[in-house]
């Protein structure tokens, strides 16, 4: 078999490789074994995606291949407190560490509550069927890094809300690590029946050690199910992270997405959502990128059916040397009459050395449809500036100000005040000498 | 308390104020008219030290320092106030919030501390009172959805809060209705006292007859070119500005 000219796991023989996916979760069950042997493959075929990539060109995975990041077979284990700190109270709470479940640390008791929530190992053996049906049938494996998932996922998110019941508490999910050189494979797969409604945190943190997170994300909503979904990325600044999330949205069903990205040296999200009749979405994102960190979010949502209406609101604050992208692209698909859409990037360049790259696409195949989208990219409002100095603030802090009023609209939308106050608290870390008081907001 | 002289001032290379003199006292209240373009929000902004403003010419000194030498915050906790005559909005900071941070670091700067939560809360709604400004207003953001009035009301909201020494108000008449018009000159008036002077820039009469300032000053093309008390306010009211522009300049104020 030949090898790709360059992947994070060319040290590794082939022999070795099997031998690496024979220690995952879920090897037992032949399709799975199948199905990850058959990703592997495909990788070593494609390798990364590369610049001529078009749906990768801002965002060159070079330095990821560069990297000897190696799968891990067991965690480092972090400071607990540190993951204390990040846990929301009255969530079901999934803690992994490198990847690796650690029920210890986890609070997922719902034998009171008609509802399956774990960790997706243990749901490869309680209920192989739900998973063999639903695991892998929206993930279109549409990159390299898709396939290295398939590859080496070991474990995960699982969650399965039976028809007509809502999950009132919020599923609260938190990756941490510090294994230097890791390659990390996670997989999540939500699954809401109809009428039924779920709300998921997931928290990413590391410390500063070099890593690759690559995580893929499915999740299903039957006719009129609800799911939110909040993703806040806040890893160390030698991370690179890897996201791509499905969603599959029935007859009237409704996902809310948030996704914060505030760590991380090379971040790429890809979102891509498929509407049913009627079906709702709104995706709402926060970058703030500093120093030289390049944070890429990639959005692709498919109006399939008529009547379905898309909301997107991406802002990006690029501070130093860094580099926030935005690629949003509303497919709205011959028999999607009735198509409303409205896609937003306002982006906000704080340092002349500083990019944005932004490109908003509408691909339209029907006729009956409003579509819109703007992208804005700009400084701070010099008006605005004096205005705020001419009542006795500082320029520093005026300019704290000014960007936190940028950012603070996103945030707004949170619906959890206590998830609220945390990416605040977050946001507000990135300005330190600052002014801006949370008690007076 | 404030001392103008020979004052000129470029924007953008272009010459605008071409040699100003004003003198105000403290109790006193001028009153600066003059047609449009001839330089009154220039001076204005020159004042507050907006960026862009270039002074090749001349001097000001604020109670005996010199305001050229100050950045734009250091003047107002100094005790200068602009009102703006367009109020600028800004999206995602409430008014609350804001007249919060500027009433802070002001109180900052005179040594007095922090209000407390509650006593701002206090006082903040009392001056929205007094200003017939709804509640409502003050957890909005800065002026964004405001009406032309509402804006100029949350202007002299944040100079009731500031009790600036020094209030340069520009055009806030422009876009009140009557009884607005009335709330604000009462607003303006209730600040009045022996320490305090402003320098008012109208088009209309009506405010001055509200609050009878002591001098009226004509500016065209960048100066100065007539003085006189409040009964040049109505001269001007009758016959515009034509017969002053062909007088001879060199007015003092
Ligand atoms: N940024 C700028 N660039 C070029 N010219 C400017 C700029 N700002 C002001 N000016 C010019 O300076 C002159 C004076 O403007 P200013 O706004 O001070 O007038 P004003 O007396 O306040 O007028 P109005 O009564 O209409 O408010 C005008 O001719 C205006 O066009
Ligand atoms: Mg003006």
């Amino acid at each position: 078999m030949e090898m790709a000219t360059q992947n994070p796991i060319q040290h590794f023989s082939t022999d070795q490789l099997n031998h690496l996916q024979d220690q995952l979760n879920g090897m037992h069950l032949p399709w799975l074994a199948e199905r990850r042997q058959h990703a592997l493959s495909r990788f070593i075929e494609t390798g990364f995606p590369g610049r001529k990539h078009e749906e990768w060109r801002y965002t060159p995975t070079r330095d990821i291949e560069k990297h000897d990041f190696k799968p891990v077979t067991s965690p480092t284990l972090v400071d607990t407190n540190v993951i204390l700190k990040h846990q929301i109270s009255n969530a079901l709470t999934l803690v992994f560490v490198d990847g690796f479940f650690q029920p210890d640390l986890s609070r997922i008791d719902t034998s009171a509550l008609p509802v399956t929530v774990t960790n997706l190992a243990s749901a490869l053996d309680q209920f192989p069927d739900l998973v063999e049906t639903h695991l892998d049938s929206i993930n279109q494996n549409h990159h390299g890094f898709c396939y290295l998932n398939s590859a080496f996922f070991n474990d995960g998110l699982f969650v399965h809300i039976p028809e007509f019941t809502a999950l009132d508490i919020p599923i609260h999910v938190i990756h941490a690590g510090s294994t230097s050189d890791a390659m990390i494979s996670t997989r999540n797969l939500v699954i809401a029946e109809q009428d039924s409604s779920c709300h998921i945190i997931e928290t990413w943190i590391s410390n500063d050690t070099p890593r690759l997170t690559n995580s893929v994300t499915e999740m299903i909503a039957a006719d009129n199910a609800r799911i939110e979904m909040n993703n806040i990325q806040d890893q160390g600044n030698n991370s690179y992270h890897i996201s791509t999330t499905w969603s599959q949205l029935a007859n009237s069903a409704q996902l809310t997405h948030h996704g914060f990205n505030f760590g991380g040296q090379l971040v790429r999200n890809d979102i891509n959502t498929l509407l049913g009749n009627n079906a709702k979405c709104r995706h709402s994102g926060l970058t703030v990128t500093r120093h030289n960190q390049h944070i890429d979010n990639h959005l692709r949502i498919e109006h399939l059916y008529p009547e379905a209406s898309s909301q997107v609101l991406y802002k990006n604050i690029a501070d130093d040397k860094s580099r926030a992208v935005f690629q949003g692209c509303i497919v709205v698909h011959k028999d999607a009459q009735q198509t409303d859409s409205n896609m937003s990037n306002p982006n906000l360049l704080l340092s002349n050395d500083a990019i944005i790259n932004t490109k908003p696409q509408l691909q339209i195949d029907a006729d009956d449809v409003q579509c819109a989208h703007g992208v804005t990219v700009g400084e701070l409002e010099q008006s605005a500036l004096f205005f705020l100095r001419s009542r006795g603030l500082d320029e520093h802090t005026a300019r704290n100000i000014l960007t936190f009023a940028f950012a603070n609209e996103t945030i707004q939308d949170i619906t959890s005040t206590e998830l609220k106050s945390m990416v605040l608290d977050k946001l507000l870390t990135h300005f330190p000498q600052s002014a801006i008081r949370v008690d007076w907001l | 308390m404030l001392d103008i002289q020979n004052l000129h001032a470029t924007v953008n290379d272009k010459p605008i104020l071409n040699g100003i003199n004003l003198q105000v006292n403290a109790g006193e209240v001028h009153a600066i008219m003059g047609p449009n373009g001839s330089g009154k929000s220039t001076t204005a902004y020159v004042l507050a030290g907006r960026d862009g403003y270039d002074v090749n010419q001349g001097h000001i000194s604020f109670e005996g320092k010199n305001l050229l030498d100050m950045e734009p915050e250091i003047r107002t906790r100094a005790g200068l106030f602009l009102g703006f005559q367009y109020p600028v909005e800004i999206p995602g900071v409430s008014n609350m919030y804001m007249l919060k941070a500027a009433l802070n670091a002001i109180r900052m700067h005179r040594g007095e501390g922090e209000l407390d939560a509650i006593d701002f809360l206090q006082l903040v709604k009392q001056k929205a009172r007094e200003l017939n400004i709804d509640e409502k207003f003050l957890y909005r953001d800065v002026n964004v959805g405001f009406s032309g009035g509402e804006k100029k009301r949350n202007e002299i909201l944040q100079m009731a809060m500031l009790e600036p020494k020094l209030v340069v108000l520009d055009e806030i008449d422009s876009g009140l209705d009557i009884d607005a018009l009335k709330v604000v000159a009462d607003g303006i008036n209730a600040l009045r006292s022996p320490e305090r002077a402003f320098v008012i820039v109208t088009h209309y009469k009506r405010l001055l007859d509200y609050i009878q300032p002591d001098f009226v000053h004509v500016l065209s093309e960048g100066r100065i070119v007539k003085s006189g008390n409040i009964s040049l306010a109505d001269e001007l009211e009758e016959q515009g500005y034509g017969w002053i522009e062909t007088a001879p300049t060199g007015t003092d104020g």
